[in-house]
């Protein structure tokens, strides 16, 4: 199988992952937090070890490091415990329904209103756009750093000195991007950074933690027991375990830690390096197929492209690319608004996307299978 | 033996991390109700030989702690 679909989750994953959890289920797999015996230590031993390389990734403290079942629960408790009654929120115009469903579910209870921004052009254009629609009671920015559709980044650095500037939290969906392009919490004014365990960190998928800026107590957004203070009737006020009610996966934040120290002996920088040059290679061998339209975001780097082939739906595409043997993704991506800001039509488009286990001979076979169509 | 007691299981390996790294042998207990006041609680267990070393390295790094029990 060539394997193009890693913007919905990498694969292959590198042995080790699947060597710990099987290693975990088989030696040690105590409830972490909830006893002092030699397996529930072992497994708390293991929770904070992927805590602390997260910590060490992302440039904040382990404890304010919270798991979470996958990007979109981290962005539900970030968005829901930070959010201020009545308060206006800005979103990007390229968001994932992982951001955009929540702020829409919170504007119909009449929570929170919001405005959408503009990421064509410049920084300089993004930062106006964003002035242009901030009002007395903006509150909270929530945007992505890379779109899961094309390659389009955001200046999160500059993003996050207006927000801190402007007294307004500021909340990154790092899905697409975290284990590829640096992210650096403090330097860049994250409030809260929601990510997840299974792209670009390669861990398995379960996985996925909001990682705040600092342990300012928030509202819980889940209630139940957490190890400790039993007798209490309130969640703990203190990171993390106010918002880790209920038993932690062990297995995969175990797995999720050593996916993390593999790719620390790689570097994010040359995954980067082998993505990007991979996304121009077969930016270039695409151009080359017949009837077929790209859609540009970004024309100098990213890991996902979009296409369609004239006459034919995208999902007929990936389905005849499924019988070659190859895995795409069609359709809409979860990410309404920016295929309408790419005008993809009613069907979506095909989207490539790449990890470091891909090589050329992968983009080769899969325009050669294109070309036949 | 003496023991600092912390707000979770989270600070306790926080703690123990520590002190391994200042090369104090330390292990995680539970803590008896009565201590915390509100139920289950954690703390890391030294040897009272290194209370002050123990101290120097949590000030040293800000890592806090609710108190020191000897016992």
């Amino acid at each position: 199988m060539v394997y193009l679909d890693n913007s919905a989750t990498t694969f292959p994953k590198p042995l080790c992952v699947s060597d710990e959890i099987s290693k975990c289920i088989k030696k040690y797999c105590g409830n972490p937090g909830r006893s002092s015996h030699s397996l529930s230590i072992a497994s708390a031993e293991k929770i904070f070890q992927t805590r602390a390389l997260l910590a060490e990734l992302f440039n904040s403290e382990p404890e304010n490091v919270v798991f979470t079942y996958n990007t979109t629960y981290a962005l539900n408790i970030a968005i829901k415990s930070m959010i201020k009654y009545s308060a206006h929120i800005l979103i990007s115009d390229i968001e994932h329904n992982s951001v955009l469903r929540p702020i829409i579910e919170l504007s119909n209870q009449k929570l929170c209103t919001y405005s959408i921004f503009s990421t064509e052009g410049t920084t300089e254009e993004i930062i106006n756009s964003i002035k242009n629609n901030i009002k007395s009671n903006t509150k909270m920015l929530v945007c992505t750093h890379a779109s899961n559709v094309g390659s389009r980044r955001l200046p999160i650095k500059e993003i996050g000195d207006f927000c801190k500037k402007n007294d307004i939290d500021f909340i990154v969906d790092g899905a697409q991007s975290a284990g590829i392009y640096d992210i650096d919490i403090k330097n860049m004014k994250i409030d809260a950074l929601c990510i997840p365990s299974h792209k670009g960190l390669y861990g398995p998928q379960g996985g996925g933690a909001v990682i705040f800026n600092n342990n300012k107590v928030l509202r819980p957004v889940i209630e139940g027991g957490t190890g400790i203070n039993s007798l209490d009737e309130s969640m703990p006020d203190f990171l993390p375990e106010r918002f880790e009610a209920g038993t932690l996966s062990t297995p995969i934040i175990a797995a999720w830690g050593e996916a993390l120290k593999w790719l620390k002996t790689i570097g994010i920088e040359k995954i980067r390096h082998h993505e990007e040059e991979l996304y121009n290679y077969c930016k270039n061998k695409l151009k080359a197929v017949k009837n077929l339209k790209l859609y540009e975001m970004n024309d100098y780097s990213g890991n996902s492209i979009l296409f369609n082939l004239d006459g034919i739906s995208s999902s007929s595409v990936a389905s005849y690319l499924n019988q070659k043997d190859i895995a795409v993704r069609s359709g809409f991506h979860c990410s309404p608004l920016a295929h309408r800001l790419l005008n993809t039509g009613e069907n979506g488009a095909v989207r490539v996307s790449f990890s470091v286990f891909n090589s050329k001979t992968d983009i080769n076979q899969l325009c050669e299978a294109l070309n036949k169509i | 033996m003496c023991i600092a007691s912390v707000k979770s299981m989270t600070y306790a390996q926080k703690v123990k991390k520590t002190l391994s790294e200042f090369y104090i042998n330390s292990n995680i207990v539970k803590l008896d109700a009565s201590i915390s006041k509100s139920g289950c609680s954690y703390g890391v267990e030294f040897d009272c030989v290194n209370l002050y070393a123990v101290e120097s390295a949590l000030q040293k790094r800000g890592i806090k702690y609710n108190q020191i029990i000897n016992y």
